[in-house]
Order: structure tokens, then C-alpha cells, then sequence
């Protein structure tokens, strides 16, 4: 569960948004029906096998990816489920490699008409930000490519 | 666990830890011996020493004797393997919209 001390730890956040032209119960329903979650997890050269989902606070994830290099479970439960709004649950490579223990993705719908505008957070408690003191590093790679730079 | 995910593991470890990273950013200006950088971070030489020893392990930088001095050089590499990883977990998220878009613009009258 996210506590706001979580709020003071050495993090990476990974962003993805989108604004989807449908109605938002329909994309919130993508996150939670196991059968539509099938159709699109994950990167497209992964096919996705089994898909268990209990939807409820507490209730698990469990998706199998089927990789060009072999088969990969993402494995989670989930911490928040406001049909429409949020969705949150935990999210666990297994195997887990690079060895990132448990990370969260945060998902967020926003009512925009008759679209729905998706933003979907990826926290991961460990950092590689060599800069950053208090504030976790996001995609965006700056402060990352001036460092590179620097060395060359 | 494969090679790389343990190069991995033990980058992302490293770097956990915010003295270690001021100390990749200071090294990412220019070299520093072990004592320059005990007294940037005001710390003794024997606990540089560790947090040198475990950068090194991760290869994120290299040593080098200069008379009496260690000096510390900075090696970029395994820093792009950890953001080589973080871009595809990106893309896992970025491709995985652009399927559910398809998706649902597929499958709505």
C-alpha cells in the first residue's frame, strides 16, 4: 500500500498518457476484464497466455506475457479500484529481473466528453537518478543525458 | 538470473543509495581521487573507500593508482544498460496503449 512515506523515497517514475476516443467505462473496463486486458498488455511483440484478475481491492493480477525470449508473469494485487477514476495495484516481474521488488502502477481516468483520458504512473522504489536528493527521476532522461554527455 | 540482469541488479542497488549517486554526478564532472571526494562529502577515507568498492562492483566506474593516489573515473556504460531497461519498460506501456486503442476503436459500433 502507498503511505506517504513512500512520498519521501528515492523512486523512478515511468508516465504513459493517452486520450482514448471512448467513454470511460468502457476503458476502465480494458484494465479490469480479463478477457480485454488479453487484447493489448503488454509491448506488441509479446502475446499475452493466461490472465487472472479478481477485481477488488486486495484481489490479485496475475498476466502471463509470452516474450520472443520466453514466458513472464507480471503479478500484483490490487490497492485501489475506483470504478472510473483509479486504479492502482502492485506490479512484480516474475521472475523478477533486474531484481526491482515491488513496484506500483497507478492508473488514472479522466472524463473528457465522450473520450476518456488515460494516465497511468509507474513508480519503481529503486532510482537511478544520480542528481536527485528528494524528488524521484522521470522519464524525460535530461539530467541522465547530461551526465552521459559529461563523460562521454 | 542472466548476466545482464545482474549487471542490472547490482546498478539499480548501487544506486540506490543518495551518496553513491552524488558521488556518479560529481564523477561525471571530472575524475577525483578517494581523498577529493572524502572531502566533498565530508566523510573518512575508509567509508569512500566502501561506497567506491561497491560503484566499482557495478562498473559504473574505474580506478587507477596515480603515485599515492587512487584516482576515480566515471564509465557511463552500465548507466545506459539501466536506462536501456527503464525505455523498454516505457515502450511496454506506450505499445501496450497503442493496442488498446486498436482494440477499442475495432470493437465499438
Amino acid at each position: 500500500m502507498q503511505t506517504a512515506n513512500d512520498m519521501d523515497q528515492d523512486k523512478t517514475i515511468i508516465r504513459c498518457s493517452r486520450t482514448f476516443g471512448h467513454p470511460v467505462s468502457k476503458v476502465y473496463e480494458a484494465f479490469v476484464n480479463p478477457a480485454l486486458v488479453q487484447q493489448w498488455y503488454g509491448p506488441k511483440e509479446f502475446t499475452i497466455g493466461t490472465v487472472n484478475i479478481v477485481p477488488e481491492v486486495n484481489g490479485s493480477l496475475e498476466i502471463e506475457l509470452v516474450t520472443p525470449k520466453g514466458t513472464l508473469w507480471v503479478k500484483g494485487i490490487f490497492t485501489e479500484m475506483i470504478p472510473g477514476v483509479r486504479l492502482a495495484y502492485t506490479f512484480v516481474y516474475e521472475p523478477d529481473m533486474p531484481n526491482l521488488g515491488r513496484t506500483l502502477v497507478t492508473i488514472h481516468f479522466k472524463e473528457q466528453g465522450t473520450a476518456t483520458e488515460v494516465e497511468l504512473i509507474h513508480t519503481i522504489y529503486k532510482t537511478i537518478n544520480p542528481g536527485g536528493r528528494t524528488k524521484g527521476w522521470e522519464t524525460g532522461f535530461d539530467k541522465m543525458e547530461q551526465i552521459l554527455n559529461q563523460s562521454k | 538470473m542472466t548476466t545482464k540482469a545482474a549487471q542490472l541488479d547490482s546498478i539499480f542497488s548501487a544506486l540506490a543509495d543518495p551518496t553513491r549517486r552524488q558521488m556518479i554526478e560529481q564523477l561525471g564532472k571530472r575524475d577525483h581521487t578517494i581523498a577529493e571526494l572524502a572531502g566533498m562529502f565530508d566523510m573518512s577515507l575508509p567509508a569512500v573507500s566502501k561506497h567506491i568498492k561497491v560503484l566499482d562492483n557495478a562498473k559504473l566506474l574505474s580506478r587507477e593508482r596515480s603515485g599515492k593516489y587512487v584516482v576515480c573515473h566515471y564509465e557511463p556504460k552500465p548507466m545506459k544498460e539501466a536506462l536501456k531497461w527503464l525505455n523498454k519498460q516505457q515502450q511496454f506501456w506506450n505499445e501496450g496503449f497503442d493496442k488498446l486503442e486498436k482494440y477499442l476503436d475495432a470493437n465499438s459500433k
